[in-house]
């Protein structure tokens, strides 16, 4: 009798496997992005729960470890997007004269396209409110001004003034144009993502596929519209800077 | 009716090939797409040219065997086989693409016909339940639930035409293989070696060529037999299951 290891041939790294892999990489950003998005409509609780907010997060105990894990979880989303993309290359080497999509979405049809939009953006998106590097704001207060904090129990305690460096990088047009559009990138991709991931873990059956397939659109869209908030309120002038320029 | 057909010629699978245009003429509507190809190959034999090579054999939609991309859709505009398509399908005059199945594990063998032994050696990497035949049991000897069993056999009745690779972008055999598991996944004769098959038979589809699973559903619209993505889901369950699970 043979035994089922010696009958059927396995290799290391299965392309189901390398995607159950995205699935759950993808499925950790998609909390991170959450997180993030939540955390930041703080700015509309107003200056001082937004700075605390900023300064706890900035002094949190597991900083490090939180942004080498994040950063992780993402490197190894595009590396096995990179082995995929790779292999579904090479699988159609000559393409069709005549091409016709039956039903799937053009947002699953794009997802690389939408995933190097967003890694350009994180990018950026790092530079300007991370390391402070672009977009110096037209003001004297700058990225790094500091704060009196007012409300108790942190009165007199000096903190960054994140709240200002928002509200003055929003105020230029452009900025704020280059963050509504990411978000629209970022919104494709987890139209498509944010649903694809429950099949890829084997959530999905009869009965259960409609339900689950409409959490990537409904997801897609509170993070837009969440995100988008902020730089649209600065622009309207709903949010306004605390201290003057 | 008249058709202007644009077909992928190609004299064997170690030269270039190319879009040939034809015409036909006088078709009727009641004429299926393979007899109208039969129709345009006595045609071309007439003129002394060479008759376009496509697969066929039954003719009646079940065994799988024809082929061919027809206007950038897999068995052309309805979801059925391309030998149970009709001309009354298209409009008069229309401009027909006829391409073969683009997937680097189905090489062109010549003008529309592909080799599509990659899925026969999937099947033999774990398609299959080891048994040893002796005289047949009695019906319902092994009890399976109706739901089961119907859920089986919908996945069986897949008949191995590769559609699904042709209309995925990846050109990703995840359907075709899910049919299989997701069939011997529910039925109780396959449970002995649920584990090695669908490991074994994912490898396999991967060392063939076949791309990866994007999820972009393409593939069950393109059925013929209207196999559902949903056996992909099972597919990845017991992929996952078998991975965690004991190794021996
Ligand atoms: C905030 C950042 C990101 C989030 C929340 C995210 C989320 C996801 C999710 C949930 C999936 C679906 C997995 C599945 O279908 O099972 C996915 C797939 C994918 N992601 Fe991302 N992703 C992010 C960043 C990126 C980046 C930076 C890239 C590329 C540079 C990328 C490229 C892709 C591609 C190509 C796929 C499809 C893979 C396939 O099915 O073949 N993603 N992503
Ligand atoms: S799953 Fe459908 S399209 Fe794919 S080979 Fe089977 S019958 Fe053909
Ligand atoms: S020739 Fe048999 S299914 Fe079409």
């Amino acid at each position: 009798m043979v035994s089922q290891n010696q009958l059927f041939r396995t290799g290391p790294l299965a392309s189901v496997l390398a995607k159950i892999g995205v699935a759950i990489t993808g499925g950790g950003l998609i909390l991170f992005v959450l997180a993030h998005m939540f955390g930041n409509l703080q700015v509309f609780l107003g200056p001082d729960t937004f700075n605390l907010y900023a300064y706890k997060m900035q002094h949190m105990v597991l900083l490090w470890p939180a942004r080498i894990g994040l950063l992780a979880i993402f490197v190894a989303h595009m590396g096995l997007v990179f082995l995929l993309t790779r292999q579904n290359s090479v699988a159609r080497p000559v393409g069709y004269a005549s091409y016709e999509p039956i039903q799937s979405t053009v947002a699953s049809r794009y997802m690389l396209q939408t995933g190097v939009v967003i890694l350009l953006f994180v990018v950026y998106h790092l530079l300007h409110f991370t390391l402070h590097r672009v977009h110096y704001p037209d003001s004297t207060v700058g990225f790094a001004a500091q704060i009196e904090y007012q409300t108790p129990p942190y009165v007199g305690q000096q903190m960054h003034n994140a709240y200002d460096m928002v509200v003055y990088s929003f105020q230029q047009p452009v900025v704020a144009l280059v963050y509504v559009l990411a978000q629209l990138f970022l919104a494709a991709h987890l139209w498509h993502g944010g649903q694809s991931l429950f099949q890829t873990i084997g959530m999905k059956n009869e009965n259960r596929r409609a339900l689950l397939t409409r959490v990537g659109p409904l997801l897609a869209m509170v993070v837009l519209i969440g995100n988008c908030s902020i730089p649209i309120a600065v622009l309207l002038n709903i949010l306004q800077a605390s201290s003057t320029a | 009716m008249h058709f202007t057909l644009k077909i992928w010629r190609q004299e064997n699978a170690d030269v270039a090939g190319g879009i040939q245009t034809y015409e036909v003429d006088d078709i009727s509507g009641d004429t299926s797409f393979l007899e109208m190809l039969d129709i345009l190959n006595d045609q071309l034999e007439s003129d002394g040219g060479l008759p376009v090579a496509f697969d066929h054999d039954c003719r009646e939609g079940i065994c799988g065997t024809c082929s061919l991309m027809i206007n950038g859709t897999p068995h052309g505009p309805e979801t059925t086989t391309t030998c149970q398509l009709h001309m009354r399908s298209f409009q008069d005059g229309d401009t027909i693409f006829i391409e073969p199945w683009r997937a680097a594990a189905f090489p062109v063998v010549r003008d529309l016909v592909v080799d599509r032994s990659a899925f026969d050696r999937i099947i033999r990497a774990g398609g299959f339940v080891s048994i040893d035949t002796g005289s047949a049991q009695d019906a319902n000897n092994t009890p399976i639930p109706k739901d089961d069993a119907d859920y089986a056999f919908d996945a069986a009745t897949c008949i191995g035409c590769g559609a699904c690779v042709a209309a995925c972008k990846n050109a990703s055999a995840m359907l075709f293989v899910s049919a299989k598991v997701s069939h011997l996944a529910h039925v109780p004769q396959g449970d002995a070696e649920r584990r090695g098959r669908v490991l074994s038979m994912v490898d396999t589809m991967d060392a063939e060529g076949f791309g990866s699973c994007t999820n972009y559903t393409d593939c069950e619209a393109a059925c013929p037999k209207a196999i559902s993505t949903d056996h992909i889901a099972v597919l990845n369950r017991e992929f996952i299951r078998a991975k965690i699970g004991r190794t021996t």
